[in-house]
This record gives structure tokens, C-alpha cells and sequence, in this order.
């Protein structure tokens, strides 16, 4: 369970009813109120929340201050930042910042903008740190606002808390919905539909220019709903069609009406026919190689939902809301797709999947595989683990499900923990070919004990399966084992619900197998190689030159 | 009056996980009921409203210190 702190300047009720909701799934610790010395102590705990309600934090009257232009600099905020800036080479923090005024100062009128003076002072502070990777900053006025919900000005009165339990359950869930997009593993695929879901109306009846999308009442709300979904593809989720319909009136519409803010680019693949939609989903599933269980599923219609969540057990299907205007935000809200981090190869990752596509459809053409191969320039790279390629290192061993031999997620603690022992190493590969620069896709760990070398994880992203990249991979770790004095490789594997593919894969270059040992529950069957006797089935060099 | 009583009571006995009959309920107040600390009585308060619909002056919040004071303002609030 993960370990979740607290540090406030104002009373949190660490007893009151609404901590309900993150106390199901995380360990909560509440620092003494204003004790945010604490954190630099605190070793434990996995993320380090601190919420400031700055109308506590300035000294009044804050009007002096500002006119015989004093600085902020020896008052307590700063303090606080630089404590923040300190920590955060080692550890992760959340911040929350509320900016509610004090009740001396709630007026309509602005005047000399002195709440205009602290907030840009808080935000320059904060935006400092702003692409530090162990730094998030929470909105909380915008989840207030979207729940409807008023600050209780009596509970500044009565206590030292600022918030009522409703205000409480709001933090709790905004939290909640930060820590699910770092912990739960994120789907990688929106289905859509497109009649009533990317636009209003039927396009076989209506033509493409007649469709409800634009500038005017409901197109508009279309629009904001396309913008979201062209975020979350910017951002690394692949996005389909599936529609029963006409494929030429699809096509058209993202051709030649204007106000289409996804292109026919940003689609990976259109399945537009009249076939079940549940087939049209399992075709896309296997055209792409990911599973069903990271797809998500959008539709307007509920029969289509029922049949597809009925056929297809292991997809999310999103239930849209009645009213459209909340698409947009709808589908931004749920965590399975947003995700927080996400490096720069997610951005181009529609054009990989296209590439995908394209190197099968010509590789199908080709009777002769290896001749194939030979043609389209497969250049292998080994990169050494290091904090700039962390992120995306992370994300593989997160992410990858069908070629991964024992599915352990390290998470970033764990990683940070191996690479740094002395004897062990961490591998990345990346690859690059005619259809384009995939980036680093292949990861593996491995750990020397006196001399045996033992392969921690090895794992390769599915979109480059069939380029022959593991046996690149293998003859790069049988280099190493032999320049570190090794006698003998070994291999290991674990079963988990989607890694059948690579059952057989250490006995394909001629790994002995020996007895399987269950640990923790888990089967584990361990593969045994001479260092020299490494059995290669295809001449490696000629394909990777 | 004794309708307010009824659901007080039940509210009360629920908050402080207590189960006391209607005499010795009607008595009670922060100084002879060991679990009715300050906390507590924000906590408290604030799920009367909850389940009143109705809203404390912070006054009345401050003054409500006993079950008699309550009784008083909720009767007050719903004449």
C-alpha cells in the first residue's frame, strides 16, 4: 500500500468521514498543522501532499506592503518554496494551492489589483519548479466550481480548519483521480462512433456539410469534444472509428468539412462498414497487436454499448452523458486515459502506429520474409539507462503486456534502487528502419552474481514484433556476459495472463529449461545457456547492419 | 417539538456511538459527556444541518453546547 502524507496550514480533520475515499486504497499520514520541516524527515511515504490556503499564510495588512514596495521575500510563503525546492530532488511532492480570499477582501471590484499581485506572486514561485518530473500542482478552485460548492466562511470562524466535509470529500477526489492516473496502467485506444458521437446528425442522411459541428449551439459542443479527444491523441492515445456506415461519407466529412478539428491523420484506423461492431473492435485489436483489455469504448448508443461490453468482456466502456456539452470534459475526467506523464515518443505515436500498418501490409505482400527484412534498413541501437530516458523506460515496463517474460512493474523507487547496484545493468534499445524512427522500444535488466548473469526483464513494446529485434537483443547481452567473465546465462520466465507469445522464447536459442519454483504465488521457470553456446536462427548481422 | 426530539436523539446516539435513552439524552452537554470535545461539536453541528436542511448562526454554533441549546435553536428555526 502506498503511503500518502499530509502537510497543511490549515486543520484537515484527519478523523472526519470524508477521508473515506482515499483511505480504501492508500496509507494516510497527517503531519502536525504548519510543519513542513516534516518532509524533509519523511522518508516513507510515497507522494508528500501539501495544500496552503494563502489568506493564512500573508501577513496584513498586506495593503503597506505592497505600497512602500516591500518584498515577500522573508515571509512565510517563501519559506515554504524554498523548503518545497529543496525536497524535491528526492522526493515527490503535490501541491495545492488555494487561493480563496479572505473575507476582508471579497469584493466584486478589483481595484490596484493587490489579490492580482499575490496570486502572480505565488504562480512565479511555482512556476520555477515547473517541469521538475517530481513536481504537480492540483486545481482545487476549478473542482469547487464544478461541484457548485461554496466555502463555509463559518468554519474560519469556528475552527482552524478552512473547509467543511463536503469541501474535504472534494479534495479527496481530486487526489484520488491524480494518484489512479499514476498508479492504474492506462488504456492505450479509444473506439469511437461517428454519427451522434464526433458529430450531430446521420451523415448518409444528411450529406457531409449539413451535420451538426461548428460555430452554433450543439456543433460547438462537438467541436470542444473533438478538441479533447485531439489532446488525448497529442498526448499518446491511439484513436479509432468504428461506425456503421457508408466508408466514402465518413471519409468525405473529414476531407471536406471545415470544421473537423481531428484530421483523417490523426485516426489510425477506420473500420467503417456494416459488420458487429464487437468484430469490427477484435479485428482492430489484432491489427494493431494490443489487447482488448486496453481499449476504451465510446458511443452514443446504448444497444452498441450493451453488445459490445457483452462480447467483449475485458474493454471499458464509457457511459456518455445524456447532454452532450459534457463530453468534452467527461472523457478528460476519466483516469484510465489521462495520463500525466508522457514523453515525447508519445506525442508522434499515431504516426508509429501508422508505420505499423503500412510495414504489414507490405510485409504481407512479400512471400520471402528475411529478403524483406534485409530491404528496409533496420538500424538496432544499445543505450544505457539514464535519468533523461527514465520516463520513457518506466513506461515500457508499465505498459508492455504480450512481449514481457515476467511482467514485474518496477515502479520508479525500484528502478532507481537496480541501476544503481554496482554489478547490475539496465539496457535500452531502440530502432529505427524505413518507416520511420520508433524510438526506444526494447528494455533489459540484468543482474551478475559472481558468474552467472542472470536477465531480470527483458521485454520489447509489441509494435516493432516480427523485425527479429530479441535476437539483436540477446546477442547484445551474451556480448556483455562474456566481457564481465560469466559462464553461464540465465533466463527467466513468468506467466501472466497475456504473455503466451513468449512461452517457448528462451528455448528458441537453445536455453536449457529446469525446474520450475513458485515464488509468491507466481510460477517461475528459469532457462539455463552456456555463454558460448548461444543458438542464433537467423544471421543477425546481415539484417541489422 | 417531539418529532425534533425523536431524530436528534437518533443523530446524536449514531455521531457518538452511544445508546442512550430519552432522559438521560436530554441532559447531556459538553461538560458532562466526555466525547464532546470541540471538535467533535463542529462535526457534530454540522451534521444536524445535514439532516435539518437548515443553517447555524456561527453565534448559535458557539452557544449550542448542550442538547437543551439545540432543541431550542432547531425549534426556533422551524416555528
Amino acid at each position: 500500500m502506498k503511503t500518502i502524507s499530509f502537510t497543511s496550514n490549515t486543520f484537515l480533520m484527519p478523523q472526519s468521514e470524508s477521508w473515506k475515499i482515499l483511505k480504501k486504497n492508500f496509507l494516510l499520514k497527517f503531519n502536525s498543522l504548519n510543519n513542513f520541516e516534516n518532509i524533509l524527515l519523511d522518508n516513507n511515504s510515497d507522494f508528500n501532499v501539501i495544500l496552503l490556503t494563502i489568506q493564512d499564510l500573508i501577513e496584513y495588512p498586506l495593503y503597506d506592503l505592497i505600497t512602500k514596495n516591500k518584498n515577500l521575500k522573508k515571509k512565510k510563503i517563501k519559506c515554504i518554496f524554498d523548503l518545497i525546492k529543496k525536497n524535491l530532488a528526492q522526493k515527490k511532492i503535490v501541491l495545492i494551492i488555494d487561493y480563496f480570499y479572505p473575507t476582508h477582501f471579497n469584493r466584486n471590484i478589483k481595484n490596484n489589483t493587490i489579490e492580482d499581485y499575490l496570486i502572480h506572486y505565488i504562480q512565479n514561485l511555482s512556476y520555477e519548479f515547473k517541469n521538475n518530473k517530481n513536481f504537480y500542482c492540483l486545481d482545487i478552485r476549478n473542482i469547487f466550481f464544478r461541484n457548485n460548492e461554496k466555502y463555509d466562511y463559518r468554519m474560519q470562524y469556528l475552527t482552524t480548519s478552512r473547509y467543511s466535509n463536503s469541501n474535504l470529500k472534494s479534495i479527496n477526489i481530486i487526489i484520488n483521480q491524480f494518484l489512479e492516473r499514476i498508479y492504474k496502467p492506462s488504456k492505450k485506444v479509444i473506439i469511437l462512433d461517428c454519427d451522434n458521437t464526433l458529430w450531430g446528425g446521420v451523415v448518409g442522411e444528411l450529406g457531409c456539410h449539413n451535420i451538426t459541428l461548428g460555430e452554433e449551439n450543439e456543433g460547438k459542443a462537438y467541436v470542444d469534444f473533438q478538441k479533447s479527444l485531439k489532446r488525448l491523441k497529442n498526448e499518446g492515445v491511439i484513436l479509432c472509428v468504428a461506425s456503421k456506415n457508408n466508408y466514402q461519407d465518413v471519409i468525405e466529412v473529414f476531407k471536406k468539412n471545415k470544421n473537423m478539428v481531428l484530421s483523417k491523420e490523426d485516426i489510425t484506423l477506420f473500420k467503417v462498414n456494416w459488420k458487429n461492431k464487437s468484430d469490427n473492435i477484435f479485428e482492430i485489436s489484432k491489427e494493431l497487436n494490443l489487447g482488448i483489455e486496453s481499449f476504451t469504448f465510446f458511443d452514443d448508443n446504448p444497444i452498441e454499448r450493451d453488445q459490445v461490453q457483452k462480447n467483449l468482456k475485458t474493454i471499458e466502456v464509457i457511459n456518455p452523458d445524456g447532454d452532450v456539452s459534457n463530453w468534452a470534459t467527461q472523457i478528460l475526467d476519466s483516469t484510465n486515459l489521462c495520463k500525466i506523464n508522457f514523453s515525447e515518443e508519445d506525442k508522434n505515436k499515431t504516426k508509429h502506429y501508422h508505420n505499423i500498418l503500412k510495414f504489414k501490409d507490405e510485409q504481407s505482400r512479400n512471400s520471402n520474409e528475411k529478403n524483406f527484412l534485409m530491404n528496409i534498413g533496420l538500424k538496432a541501437k544499445l543505450i544505457n539507462f539514464s535519468s533523461e530516458n527514465k520516463i520513457r523506460a518506466l513506461q515500457l515496463i508499465q505498459k508492455t503486456n504480450q512481449f514481457n517474460l515476467n511482467t514485474k512493474r518496477y515502479d520508479e523507487k525500484e528502478l532507481q534502487y537496480f541501476s544503481e547496484e554496482r554489478k547490475n545493468k539496465i539496457y535500452l534499445f531502440s530502432l529505427k528502419d524505413k518507416y520511420g524512427d520508433h524510438g526506444i522500444v526494447g528494455l533489459t535488466m540484468l543482474r551478475q552474481k559472481k558468474e552467472k548473469m542472470f536477465i531480470e526483464n527483458f521485454l520489447i513494446s509489441c509494435r516493432v514484433l516480427g523485425r527479429y529485434l530479441d535476437s539483436w537483443m540477446m546477442k547484445k547481452i551474451f556480448t556483455y556476459a562474456k566481457k564481465s567473465k560469466c559462464q553461464t546465462v540465465i533466463g527467466k520466465y513468468t506467466k501472466s495472463n497475456k504473455n503466451d507469445l513468449v512461452k517457448d522464447f528462451y528455448t528458441l536459442f537453445g536455453f536449457k529449461k529446469s525446474k520450475p519454483k513458485i515464488i509468491l504465488n507466481k510460477k517461475e521457470i528459469f532457462y539455463i545457456c552456456d555463454v558460448n553456446k548461444l543458438n542464433l536462427t537467423i544471421n543477425i548481422d546481415r539484417l541489422y547492419k | 417539538m417531539s418529532k425534533i426530539i425523536n431524530l436528534l436523539q437518533i443523530e446524536f446516539n449514531k455521531h457518538f456511538k452511544v445508546n442512550l435513552k430519552k432522559k438521560n439524552f436530554l441532559n447531556k452537554n459538553s461538560y458532562n459527556f466526555n466525547k464532546w470535545d470541540s471538535l467533535e461539536h463542529i462535526k457534530f453541528i454540522l451534521r444536524i444541518e445535514k439532516k435539518f436542511k437548515c443553517k447555524f448562526l456561527v453565534k448559535e454554533i458557539i452557544e449550542s453546547t448542550s442538547i437543551k441549546k439545540i432543541i431550542k435553536i432547531l425549534n426556533k428555526k422551524y416555528m
